[in-house]
């Protein structure tokens, strides 16, 4: 599992130093991948992120100050190589866009769709699929 | 599941907390991986 966030670099680092993250941590400033993986820019504020918001709080979260783009929304993309490779295909195994502030995917249900897309690889190869970049903490 | 043109989305590049840039695709090369886009920082 690998965060793309929005900001510069030091942004970058100043996030993994805060929160201690322990997974590779890129940055695209210029949100052209964002774009093109198909994740919104909008405000992402209304009334279903309201809720979310107090459900958060509850459990000990708190908004720190905004690195990067404001308006921009994230999301989660399972990815692999495509078998044929110098087509330049990829299989896109999992999507998630989220609509606004606190529409988070479970990490387990990332972790259902991995183990699914191993397992239909596994048949049509007749062996293990890449192991690749498990998520061990998805969201 | 679906395919996906990736050549673009391959080609694009990000920068590491370094500021050294990476190729989006490579990350994926060797097998699948969980792209996680961050609304924000912080």
């Amino acid at each position: 599992m690998v965060a793309i966030g929005n900001g510069t670099a030091l942004m970058a680092q100043d996030f993994i130093e805060t929160f201690g993250v322990r997974f590779e941590v890129f940055t695209d400033p210029s949100r052209k991948s964002y774009q093109l993986a198909g994740m919104q820019r909008k405000l992402g504020i209304g009334l279903r992120t309201i809720g979310r918001s107090i459900r958060a709080m509850r459990a000990g979260f708190r908004q720190g100050k905004t690195q990067g783009d404001p308006w921009q929304q994230g999301g989660v993309l399972g990815i692999a190589p495509a078998d044929d490779a110098a087509a330049a295909r990829a299989e896109i195994w999992y999507e998630h866009v989220d609509d606004g502030a606190g529409d988070n995917v479970e990490p387990q249900t990332v972790l259902l769709a991995l183990r699914a897309y191993q397992t239909a690889r596994a048949a049509t190869t007749g062996s293990a699929a890449a192991s690749g970049r498990a998520p061990a903490a998805a969201g | 599941m679906r395919m996906l043109d990736s050549t673009a989305l391959g080609d694009a590049t990000l920068l590491t907390p370094d500021g050294e840039t990476r190729r989006l695709g490579d990350l994926w090369a060797d097998g699948p991986v969980v792209l996680v886009y961050l609304r924000h920082y912080g």
